[in-house]
């Protein structure tokens, strides 16, 4: 007889499948083993990016789809917390910043719409100590954030001027100017806020883990700068505090630190714009110190907040999942070689039949490769197993906590379901177990461990 | 088919199990390579099959030197010519003994339907024709030596090995299954090695190579029937 002496791909997926159909038992447990393990992995990132969706949803209707981003350079301020009475030695920005930002923001179709900066104020009370005559410096920091009349009017908005010297500002809504801040502002209006802290859940259990991350927004008084020199006035002359009635000391310590301020309108663009910085940013020439700090920070709202929260889970969790990939892998290869080693026999079979080496490898690729399909099957149906228990334990009261949180009438858009490239990361592992393993089981299949395991049987 | 060993020697680490071994196997002979277990004979017909190469020495196969073969050259000549029943039937739980049978054409690319056909009429030959359909699992012992036998000739070899065939089998069935391997030794005119330490091959056996402690010696005798 002459023939091809072709082994054919149909023979070998379907010898490689009765080797899965008449090792049942034997399949049954490597898949469920297999499957578990990475369900674990695939679970809780699925579960973190649907809450991590279930915040933009929250984020985007309590801004009103409009997301008002801090863009820019910090400088560094080492030299300030090393002596007091140093004033601070700013690091000025590389030139070609400007460029490189608004090419990010193009990219993330952002678009600038003013500016906003921090000018911050050291200031210190004397007071008696608690035991005797010598008196106590207690050191204190004051901040101002001073917006563009642009920004203001994007925001909706109008005003009047007023004649006096008191600036315009605007507050979180629900917040109102104290007497003593009357007599310095006055309110133009109010912009969406979160409440502070964090929106933590009553008997939420490990969903408080995540929660726990995720910072309110500022917060805080908005000076509005409407060109007209009030602003400067007003820190030039500043020589009390508006917050402290015992305050003998007061200096500008520091210079105001000046960001553009960009306007978003897709909540996914904020968070790539953010999650994508510290990629992205290597262009700004960030050295090991961090000399030129690129900042990216909220305005009004917590949207880069919560996409700050996400992105750091993302990393402790991506540790986790290598971790616990590198120990799946493990379990799947070496139980992959014991099911191999254990077939000796039958590799010693195909060798005496005329199977070339490549068509052994073949049939058990298909084998593995098979194991492996149905193992991401089962963990994915695991995972969505997981991912329902979580929406039927936690989902009213976590629709509940961010109803009040973001201070929103309704909030029906909880989910916790989705994916990233961690997750087909993953799935992407489960399938290199097969060439690994087989990598690793070379020898089963040289002429010198056949003849051995034959002797042996 | 001629088949001719030339200074064989095979060791694993220091220790040798065959020593200069030079034997020659004429074309349609039922050879026995006799020996007590650890003599060397199973390792003798591996190395005859290509399933272990020798450390040392040519392989001859019709005017061939097949221990030099390498990769497909290898593959396709074993392929074409040694057919092997092993000891402990190695049959494929999973695969029914059509299946089984046809195992050896599936690396060959033999077409499924002649694979079929063959697997059938060898069955029928064997008288196992009853049992195509089943699994290893639900066949007698006889019914799964005459499997491995019919898988042995399903590329109608020139040679075939049988590894200590009557082992652990009762007098009676090893005698049939002796019996089985010089028919189809006769209908085929192939050449069949057995290895094996039952004195009762030796009846059946045309020419008797003795292994003993790595070295052989060759008998030629008068067959009976």
């Amino acid at each position: 007889m002459k023939y091809m002496n072709r082994f054919k791909i149909f023979d070998c997926l379907r010898l490689g499948w009765k080797n899965i159909a008449g090792h049942k038992g034997r399949s049954a447990i490597i898949v469920v083993t297999i499957s578990v393990l990475f369900a674990a992995v695939l679970g809780f990132n699925t579960l973190l990016n649907g809450v991590e969706r279930t915040f933009a949803n929250a984020t985007s209707l309590s801004n009103d789809g409009k997301f008002y981003v801090a863009t820019g350079f910090e400088p560094e301020t080492f030299s300030c917390l090393e002596d007091i009475n140093e004033r601070c030695v700013l690091t000025p920005a590389p030139d070609n910043s400007e460029e490189i930002i608004q090419k990010r923001l193009e990219r993330y179709h952002g678009k600038k719409i003013g500016t906003v900066y921090e000018k911050a104020f050291y200031w210190w009370e004397e007071r008696p100590s608690m035991h005797g005559d010598e008196i106590e410096h207690i050191q204190h920091l004051e901040t101002f954030y001073v917006i563009s009349e642009s920004v203001v009017q994007s925001l909706g908005i109008e005003y009047a001027n007023v004649v006096d010297d008191r600036l315009p500002v605007i507050l979180p809504v629900g917040k109102s100017l104290s007497e003593a801040q009357q007599q310095k502002f006055y309110q133009v209006g109010s912009y969406p806020a979160t409440k502070s802290g964090q929106p933590i859940m009553s008997g939420g259990g490990f969903m408080n883990l995540i929660l726990g991350t995720i910072r309110g927004s500022l917060g805080e008084m908005f000076l509005i700068d409407d060109g007209s020199g009030k602003i400067e006035r007003f820190f030039d002359g500043k020589n009390d505090s508006l917050v402290s009635e015992n305050t003998n000391n007061y200096e500008n310590r520091s210079e105001a630190v000046k960001y553009d301020v960009a306007i978003f309108t897709d909540v996914k663009d904020v968070f790539g714009y953010y999650d994508n910085a510290w990629q992205e940013g290597r262009e700004f020439g960030y050295d090991f110190f961090g000399r030129y700090t690129y900042h990216i920070k909220d305005v009004f709202g917590n949207t880069v907040n919560v996409a700050s929260a996400f992105m750091s889970l993302r990393m402790i969790t991506l540790l986790i999942v290598v971790v616990i990939l590198v120990i799946a892998v493990c379990v799947a290869t070496l139980t992959f070689v014991h099911v191999i080693s254990d077939d000796a026999p039958t590799v010693a079979l195909y060798r005496s039949m005329g199977a070339s080496r490549l068509n052994i490898l073949g049939i058990y690729l298909v084998y593995i490769v098979l194991l492996c399909l149905l193992a991401i099957i089962v963990c994915i149906a695991v995972t969505f197993l997981l991912v329902a228990v979580a929406a039927l334990v936690y989902g009213s009261s976590l629709a509940e906590t961010i109803k009040s949180y973001y201070m929103l009438s309704d909030f029906a858009r909880v989910t916790f379901w989705g994916y990233d490239w961690i997750s087909g990361m993953i799935i992407g592992v489960i399938i290199l177990v097969a060439p690994l393993t087989l990598l690793l089981s070379l020898r089963i299949f040289s002429s010198k461990h056949i003849a051995k395991q034959l002797k042996e049987d | 088919m001629t088949i001719e060993l030339k200074n064989l020697n095979k060791s694993y680490g220091k220790k040798s199990v065959l020593t200069d071994v030079n034997l020659e196997i004429k074309t349609n002979t039922f050879v026995m390579l006799r020996g007590v277990s650890g003599s060397g004979k199973s390792t003798l017909l591996s190395i005859i099959g290509g399933i272990e190469p020798a450390t040392s020495g040519e392989v001859i196969i019709d005017g061939r030197n097949v221990s030099s073969l390498k990769g497909k050259e290898r593959v396709d000549f074993y392929r074409h010519k040694v057919g092997f029943i092993f000891q402990g039937f190695y049959l494929q739980p999973q695969l029914t003994i059509a299946e089984n049978i046809a195992l050896m054409g599936c690396f060959a690319g033999v077409p499924r339907a002649e694979r079929h056909e063959r697997a059938k009429k060898l069955a029928e030959d064997l008288g196992i024709a009853d049992v195509l359909d089943r699994l290893p699992a639900e066949i007698s012992g006889g019914q799964a030596e005459r499997t491995c036998a019919a898988r042995a000739l399903f590329m109608n070899p020139e040679i075939i090995l049988a590894d200590e065939p009557t082992n652990n089998l009762d007098p009676e069935n090893a005698k049939n299954v002796i019996e089985m391997l010089q028919k189809i030794w006769r209908d085929t005119n192939t050449t069949m090695i057995v290895a094996s330490h039952d004195p009762m091959v030796e009846k059946y056996a045309s020419q008797v190579v003795s292994v003993q402690e790595g070295h052989v010696s060759s008998d030629m005798k008068a067959q009976e029937d």
